[in-house]
């Protein structure tokens, strides 16, 4: 089974809202879900600020 | 009308030379070039001695009455590059000793009946027109127009209905409304083509298909039936799209067995009748497939069959089986939705067997078994209607690529144990219908270009596990809904169409790449305090472009649709009511198209820089509330995208906004529109209020405890 921790980040761009999906019996701290969280928000801005120019 | 007979060997045939025209076979040269009143000869006189000699054409189109090549004595070549002969008579080429390697259209354009086509064998070397009011042509032997086109404009063409000779050609075109019969009499017709035939406008046309056998060769193919009536025809193996339009009628209709591991997808545009049987050819294993199927998505065709034969390994999606049949019933069948007296097996949990790169279908055992580490077994290829699941640990092993080497039709795809045992998952160019989850596991890696299209039309849910998808996205699933399970991100330069059903970003953030586009259908974004970003620069970022059917529905929460682009992008609302906010969130100017009603507008970037929300002129935009504000030494621009006025309207309560640089706007609808102290009046203004709002009046109870 996984559990679901939800999260949000505010920013210039609006908010980004997401989930994290972890096995019921997961061992990550929480400073190491802080840390997938944060980087998946920086992940995020990486998209947000290196928009495309044309379509494909 | 007179006769010409060619003489004196290799000459050119053009509008002027007399020189190899002859008034009798085998007489003095210099009688007139042939009109199209006269009749050609070429016999053993045409030529010197009994040597081979060669009739260039020239000066398109040669034309003649009656063209006869006959007793020739000598290898005859009728020659002439892109040089066309118009026959207003009949033809007869010769079996032996004649060539023709002219590339010229052949047009016949006889206005009178009883002419003949006896082409002998010998092939035409590009397309071939009959095109005479009131003509009528009968084939004196098989007709070859090799890989050109056969086209019936005028007149009536017929097979022989004694001889019934075959035809072949590339195409077999009459899409007009003028006058003409077609016999094919019990003659074969093989059709190489793309466009194999094309009756599009068949008014006028009276088509009689006798008994024969119309053969399709090409591998993907439009067939434009016209709504004739048909006897048998015959598709080869489908590997592609093929599509039939047209409400017509067969004898039998038959699909050849698909041999190659893949998806022939048979679309058909309108309802079909099949009086005698319908034949799907069998594939060869469960990962040889066809996909049964209407062009649209949602919309029935009814296919009335008296007698399906044995079905196996085929797909079907919103076909409806009706007739003698009954109900239809087969081997793996794919149940990709909308289907009405088609049974399909019980959907089932397949399992991902390969342990290294290898292909979702393969043939031989395959590449699937019924239980997680089982023995591989072909038959569980997962159908439309199964989940597809990979193990966690070998199947495949860490680092392996899977590829979906077809366009499947798959149901729940379930990757949520790949995480510490890595994988990728390659789709290519290959558009893949998903009719049930999409689950990643955070170990998962998704690459490919093709379009993946939700089509579920049931409860569907996205577990991205933050890998972006590289490929572009279609939400089309009538009545169904498509739910996000955390936040979604597609890559940049890909697009998400919403064609029909409901998105539903649950609180989660689903970031675009290229724009997210709205299409003929109907479609409901729902937020739940989700947000909708949308950061390419482009006017098309947001692109409202069907906005008939578009709702949006705020669930819980406040939803966004926010504009991020660092430089100038469209929000193309197109007159809906988005029942959200809309952000400005970069510093690229965000313009508005369209008479839109918002919930509320905010512009986020002014933390950090000074930029605009321009509205089109001559635009209603209403909102129900108003939060958009720049900083200090960072004004929000509020302006028009031309020299002219656009309107914004309120209906109560107050606007209070401050930094603003506003020009060419009209505040009304009954708010009060404070610009705030800091903002600027640019002109051509009305109804704004360049001061901060008033301070609320103090209450009774207030008052009252002021003055003690």
């Amino acid at each position: 089974m996984t559990m679901k921790i939800d999260f949000s980040f505010s920013s210039q761009y609006g908010t980004f809202s997401d989930a994290l999906h972890l096995p019921d019996d997961h061992a990550f701290t929480d400073a190491e879900i802080e840390a997938m969280k944060q980087q998946r928000f920086d992940n995020w801005i990486a998209v947000i600020t290196a928009p495309p120019t044309e379509g494909v | 009308m007179a006769n010409r007979y060619w003489v004196l060997g290799t000459g050119t045939w053009d509008s002027t030379s007399t020189t190899n025209w002859s008034a009798s076979s085998g007489g003095a040269g210099g009688a007139s070039v042939p009109t199209a009143a006269d009749n050609v000869f070429f016999d053993a006189n045409s030529n010197v001695l009994a040597t081979a000699f060669t009739v260039t054409m020239a000066n398109t189109p040669r034309v003649c009455r009656d063209f006869l090549a006959s007793g020739l004595d000598g290898t005859m070549t009728l020659a002439g590059t892109s040089i066309g002969l118009t026959v207003s008579g009949s033809l007869t080429f010769q079996a032996t000793n004649f060539t023709r390697t002219y590339t010229g259209t052949t047009t016949f354009n006889a206005t009178t009946t009883g002419k003949t086509v006896t082409t002998n064998g010998v092939a035409f070397g590009a397309s071939v027109t009959f095109d005479g009011v009131g003509g009528g042509w009968t084939l004196g032997s098989a007709l070859n127009c090799g890989v050109n086109s056969l086209t019936i404009t005028n007149g009536t063409f017929d097979t022989s209905s004694i001889s019934n000779y075959s035809v072949t050609a590339d195409s077999f075109s009459s899409s007009n409304s003028n006058a003409r019969i077609i016999n094919l009499n019990a003659s074969t017709v093989t059709l190489g083509g793309t466009s194999p035939i094309t009756f599009t406008t068949s008014t006028n046309l009276t088509f009689n298909a006798g008994t024969s056998q119309i053969n399709f060769t090409s591998s993907s193919l439009l067939f434009n039936t016209g709504g004739q009536t048909f006897h048998n025809v015959s598709f080869s193996q489908i590997s592609g799209f093929t599509n039939i339009s047209g409400t017509a009628t067969y004898n039998n209709l038959t699909i050849a067995s698909k041999t190659s591991v893949g998806l022939g997808k048979f679309n058909f545009s309108a309802d079909q009748t099949i009086s005698g049987t319908f034949t799907i050819g069998a594939g060869t294993t469960a990962s040889c497939r066809y996909l049964i199927n209407s062009n649209v998505i949602g919309t029935t065709r009814t296919l009335t069959c008296a007698s399906i034969a044995a079905v196996s390994d085929v797909d079907f999606r919103d076909i409806t089986i009706a007739g003698a049949h009954g109900t239809l019933s087969g081997t793996r069948l794919g149940d990709c939705k909308g289907n009405t007296n088609i049974t399909f097996p019980a959907a089932k949990t397949v399992f991902y067997r390969q342990t290294g790169s290898a292909n979702w279908g393969a043939t031989g055992t395959g590449s699937w078994s019924a239980t997680s580490g089982g023995a591989f077994d072909a038959t569980q290829f997962p159908l439309a209607q199964d989940t597809a699941v990979f193990p966690a640990a070998t199947y495949p092993a860490s680092g392996s690529t899977t590829t979906i080497n077809a366009d499947y039709n798959i149901s729940t795809i379930d990757m949520s144990l790949r995480t510490s045992n890595t994988m990728t998952l390659a789709t290519g160019v290959n558009a893949l219908s998903i009719y049930g989850n999409w689950i990643n596991g955070t170990g998962i890696t998704i690459s490919g270009t093709g379009l993946l299209t939700f089509a579920g039309r049931t409860t569907q849910q996205i577990t991205s596990s933050a890998k972006t998808f590289t490929q572009p996205i279609t939400i089309n699933s009538p009545s169904g809904s498509v739910t996000l399970q955390d936040a979604l991100t597609t890559g940049t330069g890909v697009t998400t169409t919403f064609t029909n059903g409901t998105l539903d970003l649950n609180g989660f953030t689903y970031t675009v790449g290229t724009a997210f586009t709205t299409t003929t259908g109907t479609k409901n974004l729902t937020f739940n305090g989700g947000t909708l970003v949308c950061p390419a620069a482009t006017t098309t970022a947001f692109n409202n472009a069907v906005p008939t059917g578009f709702t949006t529905t705020a669930g819980t929460g406040t939803g966004t649709i926010s504009m991020t682009a660092a430089t100038a992008k469209t929000f193309v609302g197109s007159g809906s009511t988005f029942n959200c906010t809309l952000n400005q969130g970069g510093a690229g100017a965000l313009t508005i198209t369209g008479s839109n009603t918002f919930s509320n507008i905010t512009n986020t970037y002014k933390t950090t820089g000074a930029t605009s929300i321009l509205f089109t002129a001559a635009t209603t935009s209403t909102f129900t509330d108003w939060n958009a504000s720049g900083e200090s030494t960072r004004l929000l621009t509020i302006g028009s995208v031309t020299a002219a006025s656009h309107t914004l309207s309120k209906a109560s309560g107050t606007v209070s906004a401050d930094f603003l640089s506003i020009s060419r706007s009209t505040a009304t609808g009954g708010a009060g529109w404070y610009a705030g102290a800091n903002s600027t009046d640019g002109g051509n203004n009305s109804g704004w209020i360049f001061t901060a709002p008033p301070a609320p009046p103090a209450t009774a109870t207030g008052n009252f405890l002021m003055f003690f």
